[in-house]
């Protein structure tokens, strides 16, 4: 939260990344109440990949293939299940192979895939920037463990999609005119990743409450939501970090969520695994705000189960337990029970009024 | 009755017009009855839930699925005893983040069975209910942990009803008190 005393910056966030290059969206509609929070725009065009019936079937059916993880349990719906907001509200997810070792678990809590293909930058670390590259990443993790790293999961991957599920050649030759058999365990890495990004276009959060309210309807919300919004934009300073349409400015901060222990060592040291910089330590990705209400529970760790516990920590000395913890804090954030409580009836106002249940499995596999 | 001894906890408690929680060996504890406060000219007819949870032993232990589709079995002796905390919500709201309606514990008992009766706080509606058995020693605040078993349902509401919210189970009242039968497949091993 570095700009917290800097609004206009938070304005300026509007004109985020799109995927692929493409150029800025167009400027937010006139005559919104909260201009620095426009409406999330139109899907990108990706004018290289144009997204097809038969891209977004192809992703479909990679998304829920429990055949393409490591024990032929688990999927990408496994974590980033459809019905839940594209994220799986565990604590931390638990992976393909998860037993006989008792109680295992990921290191980390499941971001939503919501809105994610407007994203610059993914993962709480930020540890990619290419769509493309982040939808294929989990096979090569224990998510989906298809191998013990990249180039073993690539192997792995084409040696599926190829040989032992031998429908998906053609399935991707309908999609994308190409012959897997063709290719080598890189490309195919890569039209996975790109069928699953088509996917995940579907994965969008927009006409919440709070952007017809925003346009105008003064019955979208409550009017302690309207007060809720009024401490976002005001005491709370939370439009140093969630500005802009997504509610992010896909920055790094440490709010002391993994503080050093008596060792000095974090839990996690979050950014700084991904620059090596030290002022990265204990960094976290901004989360995005749309859909928040419903994923519990909360932070890189899931550590806390609901958004008050979220609210009171950044309301807290806590938050500048950690050395390295964001300076925009060292003035503290004072908010009372009931600016809690009005702040959190805004966030379930940024709930989208897209229903994911209309995504349905496939009927059959390749 | 465990102390109700977290903040959040007794902000929960203080909002519970009522609450009764039972085992399935014992009768129904009165735990809080404060006078119910209403106008009886207007105010609708309000009902109860009555929740059973039953989990079966198939020899191994007791088997649930985890998040990633694999079956576990976690020993029946690592349930029994075990704190189920319970916690109510108007339809469509996230128990995480709502101001809960009720909420309570109770203990999954030697059967391996647990009954939740609540106070008659519900009208006519969609309602959430949450519920889950702490095997790893957690409290309601706290929500579930790894280990700990959490039910859920995913079922499509009917039209005009709220989504479900993934963390709790939807029941309805519809002018009599509403009945929730929960069993292994209902919950998930966190």
């Amino acid at each position: 939260m570095r700009r917290l005393c800097l609004p206009l910056l938070a304005c300026a966030s509007f004109v985020f990344l799109g995927a692929c290059g493409e150029p800025p969206p167009p400027p937010p509609p006139a005559g919104l109440r909260a201009p620095e929070l426009p409406p999330v725009p139109p899907l990108p065009e990706w004018p290289d990949d144009p997204p097809t019936a038969a891209k977004l079937a192809l992703g479909t059916t990679l998304f829920f293939d429990v055949r393409l993880s490591g024990s032929g349990h688990s999927s990408c719906d496994s974590c980033h299940g459809r019905l839940t907001n594209f994220q799986d509200n565990l604590v931390t997810a638990i992976p393909d192979r998860s037993y006989p070792k008792d109680r295992p678990a990921l290191g980390r809590n499941t971001l939503t895939f919501l809105n994610i293909v407007y994203a610059p930058v993914f993962r709480w670390d930020g540890s990619h920037t290419d769509l493309v590259d982040v939808m294929a990443f989990p096979f090569s993790e224990a998510n989906m463990d298809l191998g013990v790293d990249v180039p073993a999961a690539q192997v792995k991957l084409r040696q599926r999609l190829t040989t032992e599920l031998p429908g998906y050649v053609a399935a991707f030759q309908a999609a994308y005119g190409v012959d897997l058999r063709t290719l080598d365990e890189k490309a195919v890495w890569r039209m996975a990743g790109r069928a699953l990004a088509a996917f995940v276009r579907q994965a969008v959060s927009t006409s919440s409450p709070f952007d017809r309210w925003n346009a105008g309807d003064d019955s979208a919300m409550s009017a302690s939501a309207v007060r809720g919004l009024a401490v976002f934009r005001g005491k709370g300073r939370c439009l140093g970090c969630h500005s802009g349409p997504l509610f992010t400015d896909f920055g790094f901060h440490n709010l002391s969520t993994s503080p050093p222990g008596p060792n000095g060592m974090r839990a996690d040291e979050g950014r700084f695994l991904v620059t090596g910089q030290e002022a990265d330590r204990g960094k976290f990705l901004t989360p995005t705000l749309r859909g928040v209400y419903d994923s519990s529970p909360y932070l890189h760790d899931g550590s806390i189960f609901g958004l008050s516990g979220v609210l009171r920590h950044l309301s807290s000395p806590a938050v500048t337990r950690d050395p390295n913890h964001d300076p925009a804090f060292d003035q503290p954030i004072t908010l009372a029970d009931g600016d809690i409580d009005d702040l959190i009836d805004f966030l379930e106002a940024l709930r989208g009024a897209e229903d994911s249940s209309r995504i349905t499995p496939p009927t059959s596999y390749p | 009755m465990k102390p109700l001894c977290s903040p959040l906890v007794r902000a929960l408690a203080a909002c519970s017009v009522s609450l009764l929680v039972a085992c399935s060996d014992g009768e129904p504890l009165p735990v809080e009855m404060p006078p119910a406060v209403m106008d009886l000219a207007v105010a609708p007819a309000l009902h109860a839930l009555s929740a059973k949870v039953v989990f079966t032993d198939d020899g191994m232990g007791v088997p649930f699925f985890t998040q990633n589709g694999s079956r576990v079995h976690v020993p029946s002796a690592d349930i029994i005893g075990k704190n189920v905390f319970y916690a109510t919500a108007p339809g469509g709201k996230s128990i995480a983040n709502a101001k809960p309606i009720e909420a309570g514990q109770g203990v999954i008992a030697a059967d391996l069975s647990a009954t939740i009766t609540t106070g008659l706080n519900y009208p006519d509606g969609p309602f959430e209910f949450a519920v889950f058995v702490s095997v790893s020693g957690g409290d309601l605040a706290k929500g579930p942990q790894p280990g700990d078993l959490a039910a859920f349902d995913l079922s499509k509401p009917p039209t005009g009803e709220p989504p479900v919210t993934g963390v709790s189970v939807r029941f309805r009242i519809k002018g009599a008190d509403a009945v929730v039968n929960l069993a292994n497949r209902n919950f998930i091993r966190f």
